[in-house]
């Protein structure tokens, strides 16, 4: 009977693979949403993980962060992209996918074997073992992030309010007007309540599906 | 606080004065774009938009949607089509139309604001001694960092008085945001400069990466492009493509760089770069190593890893890739050179063999692949794979000395020339695309959704009879940057390769000169064009007032250093004594 913190780390890792694994799969690529929900289970299986190397604020940030307000966003933009299963492309079959899978597998075999040549073989390395130490408590995290990690802590206020702002130039393109004349009322009024996307200035996208605004 | 705090307020922000004098003005110049008005002249905003539709005030849902979405938002799409032909809105647009105003284009004068900072930065830079240690060690203020930092300030200035005239031709009211990003950028670079952490270092790497990425993107909705009234300003693709490819390349190759630096600090228990040299010798810490040169080698553009680079160059702004060209890609080389020579020094005989690897690579296909280019900008781009990998000849050299198989002088010179490489290179690099910005910047795109295919060779044609003053300047930087002698490029890459001769790669001196030859050869094709080109426009160009000082001084600067080397090749040895403690 292996002990159970094995049995649970199996349990968890196998359950993130197969959630992560579930995500990716094309049947459910076809509707994005069950890939967001199989994202949340992997996300979960992670915090217990984390939970089992006693990284207890990294479990608590992971589920608040990750699994809750990370989500959230992801499907905020799943529903306003709204997009169909006949806005997507077939996934087409192309040999650099085949050899990305090959070299992918490549990396990690190569992986695996080094991590158990590491910590297995013979002369197991002494890993000077992060997990032994207390580094996962909240009150370890707050002191090295307020001592010996404060610059990057404060630089990365900076790097937030640095994406921040690009962001918004990027996204604020109603602000770009130029000599956009008035219209006469009985135009706008007419065509106000028209779809998005149905009729687009190039019309090289004039043809989305019909419910694509429908629903606003 | 109880007990003594192993924090020294004093000495960390002393150390750390030039990224947060950095930041600070970042902060200053956002805010001051946030108090001023939005125009002051209400002549020049133009009539309302569609729909009731202010300037001002929140989004409603659905033109939230449509603006993430990239569609036109939905109300003056509609009203757009319904007044021009759907398939052909350009032909609408009368020839002689008069230029639309731009509105905001008074904020002009905020980019005065940002080169004074960047000057008081420099000057203080210049003058402070550069001697600092933040507390616990994850930033050290000396030589070399300063070296590179007032390298990096530099090629800031030249970014801001360059993007100026863009950004007031293009930008309208989002010109602000511009250097706000150029700045906060630089602050990730001064950082970069003498991080010892590996966290210091990854998140540094980020701060000097995200600002470039949106500023490559920034065209996306460019503006004062003729476009039918009533519709909005079309969006460009080639600048979202720009940006999007260097952002998920700079995504990936920051998850790859994060994944090593993790496996090393598994090793050693310590995020210190100094630290790394306690780890024992095993199959993790060269994997480690492995993820960590795979991560930089995207980021810096190097052989196998350089395919996002034609393409950014072309759809970004001109000047903004004047910007990112070179001294990102000096800083990132930096910092791993910190971490390889620092932190992993003892180990030099193993990550020298993939480090040759690499600087081959580089040489070959970027000169190889720089050849057939007939786009300026896409010519650069390869050209500048070519010139990381003879900068990687000078870290060879360097990790030759500290593995033992070269004397310890090899070091010293290695990690000079390298330096001084930089300073050659800095000048020449943003003087050629400037001199193409201020070309080719004036016009207006072909064709929004085609790739800016007007930076051609072609257009460079008869350049010296339309302005002899810009053509002069490019000669001399294509020059530099081709290696002619007595020009500055050609003592940069003769001291690197001397320093790679003195390591003991006479074989990668070699293939390095051997390729260089394909570098002469496109870098004469572009002076050819200028010079013997048969021009189809014949009207003169005028870079205006502050570009052509940008581009005066990328050539005097190219010239000088050609001409008077000594005190730089000093300035870069004492930065690599001081660096390597010798």
């Amino acid at each position: 009977m292996p002990p159970p913190e094995l049995i649970l780390f199996y349990v968890l890792a196998t359950g993130t693979l197969v959630a992560a694994a579930v995500m990716l799969l094309p049947s459910t690529g076809r509707n994005p949403i069950h890939s967001a929900i199989a994202l949340i289970a992997a996300f979960f299986c992670l915090a217990g993980l984390y939970a089992q190397l006693s990284a207890h604020l990294l479990t608590a940030l992971q589920i608040i962060v990750y699994a809750g307000a990370i989500m959230v966003l992801f499907t905020f933009v799943i529903m306003l992209l709204n997009l169909t299963p006949a806005d997507m492309r077939e996934p087409r079959f192309a040999w650099w996918k085949v050899a990305g899978g090959v070299l992918g597998l490549f990396v990690f075999g190569k992986l695996a074997t080094v991590i158990t040549l590491a910590t297995g073989g013979e002369q197991p390395i002494n890993l000077a073992d992060p997990m032994n130490t207390p580094l996962g408590s909240v009150r370890d995290v707050g002191r090295m992030m307020y001592t010996t990690n404060l610059v990057a802590f404060e630089l990365a206020s900076v790097l937030l309010l640095v994406a921040a702002v690009g962001a918004v130039v990027l996204a604020k393109k109603k602000l770009d007007y130029v000599d956009a004349p008035e219209p006469s009322p009985a135009r706008t009024h007419l065509h106000r309540n028209v779809p998005a996307g149905t009729v687009l200035p190039h019309g090289a996208d004039a043809d989305p599906p019909a419910s694509h605004g429908a629903h606003h | 606080m109880s007990g003594a705090s192993p924090f020294d307020w004093l000495q960390t922000l002393q150390a750390l004065a030039v990224p947060t004098l950095l930041a600070l003005s970042a902060v200053v110049l956002l805010l001051a774009d946030l108090v001023l008005p939005a125009d002051p002249h209400p002549a020049n905003t133009g009539p309302q938009p569609i729909g009731g539709r202010r300037n001002r005030g929140p989004l409603s849902f659905r033109e939230l949607r449509s603006s993430i979405a990239g569609l036109p938002p939905p109300t003056t799409a509609t009203a757009g089509a319904a007044s021009v032909s759907a398939d052909a809105p350009h032909a609408a647009v009368p020839a002689e139309q008069p230029a639309p105003t731009v509105p905001g284009s008074w904020r002009a004068g905020l980019a005065w604001i940002a080169v004074g900072q960047l000057l008081v930065t420099l000057a203080f830079r210049l003058l402070a001694p550069a001697d600092g240690l933040a507390a616990g060690g994850v930033f050290i203020d000396d030589a070399f960092a300063a070296y590179l930092q007032v390298g990096v300030l530099a090629a800031g200035l030249l970014a801001v008085l360059g993007l100026r005239a863009h950004a007031v031709r293009h930008f309208g009211r989002r010109q602000v945001e511009l250097y706000v990003l150029v700045l906060s950028s630089l602050c990730g670079m001064t950082l970069l400069a003498g991080a010892r952490d590996l966290l210091l270092l990854a998140v540094a790497f980020e701060l000097m990466g995200i600002p470039l990425y949106v500023l490559a993107s920034y065209a996306k909705t460019e503006t004062g492009l003729p476009h039918a009234p009533g519709t909005l300003a079309r969006p460009q693709r080639a600048p979202a493509e720009a940006g999007l490819k260097l952002y998920l390349v700079g995504a990936v190759s920051a998850a790859v760089t994060l994944y090593g630096l993790s496996l090393l600090f598994g090793l050693t228990g310590s995020t210190l770069v100094a630290r790394l040299a306690d780890a024992p010798p095993s199959p993790l810490l060269a994997l480690g190593v492995a993820f960590v040169l795979a991560g930089f080698g995207f980021k810096l553009g190097l052989a196998p890893f350089h395919f996002w680079i034609p393409d950014t160059y072309q759809g970004a702004p001109t000047p903004v890739v004047a910007f990112l060209s070179v001294a990102p890609k000096a800083l990132g080389l930096a910092a791993l050179v910190r971490v390889l020579a620092d932190g992993l020094g003892a180990r030099a005989g193993d990550w020298l063999g993939p480090l040759l690897g690499l600087a081959v690579a580089a040489l070959v296909v970027g000169n190889v692949f720089a050849v057939p280019q007939q786009n300026l900008k896409r010519l650069m781009g390869f050209s500048g794979v070519a010139q990381m990998g003879t900068m990687l000849l000078g870290v060879a050299a360097l990790g030759a000395s500290l593995a033992g198989q070269a004397p310890s002088e090899a070091a010293v010179s290695g990690l000079a020339s390298l330096l001084f490489f930089f300073a050659a290179y800095l000048p020449a690099n943003t003087g050629v695309f400037l001199v193409l910005e201020a070309l080719t910047g004036p016009l207006p795109a072909a064709d929004p959704d085609t790739p800016h295919d007007r930076d051609t060779l072609a257009s460079l044609a008869g350049l010296h009879r339309r302005s002899p003053g810009l053509a002069l300047a490019a000669l001399v930087c294509v020059l530099s940057l081709a290696g002619i002698p007595f020009a500055v490029g050609f003592w940069a890459k003769l001291w690197v390769m001397v320093a790679a001769w003195q390591a003991g790669f006479a074989w990668l001196v070699v293939v390095a000169a051997a390729v260089s030859v394909l570098g002469l050869f496109y870098y004469l094709r572009v002076a050819r064009a200028m010079y013997l080109g048969q021009a189809t426009e014949t009207a003169p160009v005028r870079p205006g007032g502050v570009l052509g000082t940008a581009i005066a001084l990328c050539a005097l600067a190219t010239a000088g250093m050609g001409l008077w080397p000594a005190p730089w090749v000093q300035w870069a040895t004492a930065a690599a004594r001081v660096f390597l403690g010798r």
